[in-house]
């Protein structure tokens, strides 16, 4: 067993977040009494121990928490040596005892044998450890002998998993005499909470794929909307704040332009409604594909949010033989499929526009056509299984000024269309 | 007093280096020989524009396109019968009801860095929209295909082309209007 262990301040309330954070270093995480800890024994083909140390250091930034890192064979050795950032566990003072006893839990049971060790001169484990267990047991009974065992055998005490919170949630209060009503200031503090929600869900193994945003306003008399809300609907599964923050600035800067906040924000909150499992790779050096996706997914998600998700698409092949039905939107990864129709117009018109032959010319309300070439018929017949008998006899025209035009006569009418242009 | 320099001393003097301006990356392209230019907009106009940025298309299946319409008339199976692969273009129809929201789009798409190749069908008129979506293609150092019915007045674009069809082939076949 090889634990890392980080020591927290005594106010620090973040502890669930850091350790949900963690997992993604280690499945093996556990909370302990200001303390986080690491299984990292069983990791050294990922990373060493200089590397470990240095990514929880960054993590430990990114959240904003100040706490201290060491890495020892046991729970307590290491929140010990964290906390008191001695170099050897013969140095640790006899204060961290209480730690030995049970590193999940604060205990004020050896208070009094502390103070009595430390009366005798004795101030570090080291010393402690010399005495003879029957002194130990004599002075200070079962309590003092317990510790004395969990001293000199800490690698018995086992590790408590921790279980991560199924709900990503993440809040922020914000200060009123900070009056925050404008855009930027607000995606500055966003960003804050983003950072925090993406290292949870990077932690837990999760994408989002909806989140909801909460603003608690001041409720001053004339806010009609104290607490308003925006979902946020991703087509892609979202991780990063840099690509999260994007979608949150367009949404919210076209919503503050037609309806500003009426009143300063209290609080933020940001809850994960829908995830997804992610793939979990580690970066590739060798080549930039991974960042390529992720821009190139941030992108869709934004144009989708702005101009709606009917806007923005892949086109895939459809089987059918009405030409206007020959596709259909969607925006995962289309699957080609070779088609064994003639070649079709590169454009094609929504609504056909009825057209009148006129000797060697083609006419409509608005334009003439000289014809000087003509191929066809393709004969194609509606779709009878969903009562269409529609049929269609289509023809390739070549006009006098260089144009390429696909035009059909209904059979049964014999009304001429322009549907298509081969531009 | 010293005589002013003349154009070449003071190029001498700064280290210019002519190829940095005059050289412009290309993709290559079969049907038009001297490439289609990196990091500018390259104008299309006449009967088989479509076509003729299909079969470019075709010959880049590693670069990823974006294609913007101001009110969509492309027949997207008409590309995959002229080898375009399908998971190789994104399509956005604006619609002429949200026609304003046509240069944010481009710009959004150049700026992500995601896109090698827009493709614009649109026959806008504002020149300073022409220079910022210039500006944007150039620093994504992508290439911006602008389908229009008419050349645009301005110089902006770097390579202007028009198809017509040969009299003698009758094929059709890209004519240069201007290139710098």
């Amino acid at each position: 067993m090889r634990i890392l262990a980080i020591a927290l301040p005594p106010s620090e309330t973040q502890q669930e977040i850091l350790a949900e954070a963690c997992l993604r270093f280690s499945p093996l995480v556990s909370l302990g009494a200001q303390a986080v800890f690491v299984e990292i024994g069983r990791c050294h083909l990922l990373y060493s121990e200089d590397s470990i140390r240095a990514r929880t250091q960054v993590l430990l930034s990114r959240l904003g928490i100040a706490g201290r890192i060491a890495i020892a064979d046991d729970l307590a050795t290491a929140v010990s040596l964290a906390r008191t950032q001695k170099k050897h566990r013969d140095q640790i003072p006899v204060e961290c005892l209480p730690t030995y006893l049970s590193p999940y839990e604060t205990t004020d049971l050896l208070d009094e044998m502390i103070a009595s060790l430390k009366r005798l001169g004795i101030g570090e484990l080291g010393a402690f450890l010399a005495l003879p267990r029957r002194s130990i047991a004599a002075r200070f009974g079962k309590i003092g002998l317990f510790c004395r065992e969990n001293c000199e055998f800490p690698e018995r005490v086992p590790l408590r998993p921790f279980q991560a919170k199924s709900r990503i949630e993440e809040s922020e209060r914000i200060d009123e005499s900070y009056a925050l009503i404008e855009l930027e200031p607000l995606l500055f503090v966003l960003k804050k909470i983003l950072d925090r929600v993406s290292l949870r869900l990077r932690g837990t193994g999760k994408l989002a794929l909806r989140m909801k945003l909460s603003l608690s306003l001041t409720p001053h008399s004339h806010v009609t909307e104290p607490r308003p809300v925006f979902d946020f609907v991703f087509p892609f599964p979202q991780g990063s704040t840099n690509s999260l923050i994007p979608l949150f600035r367009d949404r919210l800067d076209s919503l503050f332009q037609r309806h500003p906040l009426e009143s300063p924000i209290q609080e933020i909150r940001i809850e994960v409604l829908e995830t997804v499992p992610s793939q979990g790779a580690q970066k590739n050096f060798f080549h930039r594909k991974e960042e390529e996706l992720e821009s190139y997914r941030g992108i869709v998600a934004r144009l989708t949010d702005r101009l709606g998700y009917s806007r923005v698409f892949h086109a895939e092949t459809v089987e059918s033989y009405i030409p206007e039905r020959g596709w259909k939107k969607t925006l995962s990864p289309p699957v080609p499929r070779p088609t064994p129709l003639p070649e079709r117009p590169t454009r094609i018109l929504k609504t056909p526009i009825p057209i009148h032959p006129i000797d060697e010319y083609f006419q409509t309300k608005h334009r003439r056509w000289k014809v000087i070439e003509m191929q066809g018929p393709e004969r194609i017949r509606g779709e009878w299984w969903m009562n269409e008998s529609e049929e269609r006899d289509y023809y390739r025209i070549i006009t006098d000024g260089g144009e390429d035009l696909w035009i059909y006569e209904n059979r049964e009418t014999g009304a001429t269309y322009l549907q298509g242009v081969y531009d | 007093m010293k005589s002013p320099l003349t154009l070449q001393e003071l190029k001498e003097r700064f280290g210019y280096r002519s190829e940095l301006f005059e050289k412009r990356e290309r993709f290559s392209f079969s049907r038009w020989e001297t490439g289609i230019p990196k990091g500018a907009i390259t104008e299309i106009t006449g009967p088989g524009k479509t076509a003729f940025v299909a079969d470019f298309l075709k010959e880049r299946p590693d670069e990823r396109v974006i294609w913007i319409e101001e009110s969509f008339s492309l027949f997207p199976l008409a590309l995959e019968q002229r080898g375009v692969a399908p998971e190789q273009v994104l399509f956005v129809d604006i619609g002429r009801e949200n026609s304003r929201e046509l240069e944010w789009t481009l710009l959004q798409a150049l700026r992500s860095q995601a896109f090698s190749i827009a493709v614009l069908y649109s026959e806008f008129e504002d020149s300073r929209m022409l220079r910022r979506i210039q500006l944007a293609t150039e620093s994504a150092h992508a290439a911006t295909l602008w389908l229009r019915s008419t050349p645009h007045a301005s110089q902006t674009s770097a390579l202007s082309l028009r198809i017509e069809r040969d009299p003698v082939t009758d094929e059709r076949r890209p004519i240069r209007l201007r290139e710098r």
